[in-house]
């Protein structure tokens, strides 16, 4: 469900910011994050909370019966803002404050109409948005531009599972006809 | 100046062990969007491995001096991590795993000193 959610964040962070897709990562990943002024953002969900009783569903899927137990979840995402694309005559980071700015302004990009469909479409609804924080430092000497920002959405949750039914059952009928009783056997099967 | 790398492929002091580097991509594919793939090319080098001598491991920080780590010398090249685009090359000595945490390149003697640090795969 996490890295589902993960996913979800990142593809909408693609479609609201326009952001090459190849940039807009996992957090934590053991990877090379790129030069002084490749720019790039991370999600991270940092939590998951079960909202009210859940919703059982019993459906007669085409593979059988299917137990569905549908909880509205509220999860948070941190989104990470790293780096600036502006750089000195010797390649070093300019001191910036770009990504603290794109973190200041994604709620309000989130609240355009072409966002909300796309959220929409994805089961997503924006709850909440924390205040932007500026999170520059010093790494080795050179300037790294920062921001971040704390998302809470909700979301419908499925979890499934088929449901074992009864496949074949012998039946036997004994019915009366006349004096005599007469029994018939034979077999049910679900389809 | 004197070029060494005789030395360095001499079947008395060296042995064979294999060289793993990492290079890979960060997706672009909706299904995955911005998760790296990482692949390996994997080559058999000629080294000279010994354990980490202690001024080399004076250069470590004091929680990493008792790790396990050797000095590798070779004419192939060695590279440690950059903290940018590069992971550092990982070494496979006799079954064990060590990862490349400082590089010495010597052009002037044709190879290459590292240092590197066990850990458990």
């Amino acid at each position: 469900v996490i890295d589902q959610l993960n996913l979800a964040m990142r593809n909408l962070l693609v479609a609201v910011l326009g952001a090459p897709p190849a940039t807009v990562r996992p957090a934590d990943q053991t990877a090379p994050a790129g030069g002084q002024v490749d720019e790039f953002i991370t999600v991270k969900i940092m939590d998951c909370q079960g909202l009210g009783g859940a919703r059982d569903v019993v459906s007669d899927g085409r593979g059988g019966f299917v137990e569905e137990i549908q909880q509205v979840k509220r999860f948070t995402a941190s989104v990470n803002f790293f780096k600036t694309a502006t750089a000195d005559p010797a390649k070093r980071a300019r001191r910036s404050n770009a990504a603290f700015d794109r973190a200041a302004r994604l709620e309000q990009l989130l609240h355009l109409s072409a966002s909300i469909e796309t959220m929409q479409a994805m089961g997503l609804g924006l709850l909440d948005a924390s205040a932007a924080r500026n999170l520059a430092a010093l790494v080795d000497a050179n300037w790294e531009s920062r921001g971040q920002i704390d998302l809470t959405f909700d979301v419908i949750n499925r979890e499934a599972l088929p449901i074992t039914t009864v496949v074949s059952a012998p039946v036997s009928i004994t019915v009366q006809e006349g004096a005599v009783d007469a029994t018939r056997n034979f077999e049910v099967t679900t389809p | 100046v004197i070029d060494v790398s005789e030395v360095m492929r001499d079947p008395e002091f060296t042995s064979a062990i294999t060289l793993r580097r990492e290079a890979g991509a960060y997706s672009t594919d909706p299904a995955s969007t911005g998760e790296w793939t990482p692949s390996y090319a994997e080559t058999q080098i000629v080294a000279i491995v010994q354990p980490a001598s202690p001024e080399e491991l004076l250069l470590l920080e004091e929680g990493e001096r008792n790790k396990n780590t050797i000095s590798v010398w070779s004419v192939s090249e060695l590279r440690g991590g950059d903290g940018k685009r590069q992971q550092p090359d990982v070494l496979i000595v006799d079954g064990r795993y060590y990862r490349v945490i400082r590089v010495e390149p010597r052009p002037d003697g044709n190879y290459f000193r590292a240092v590197a640090q066990g850990y458990v795969p």
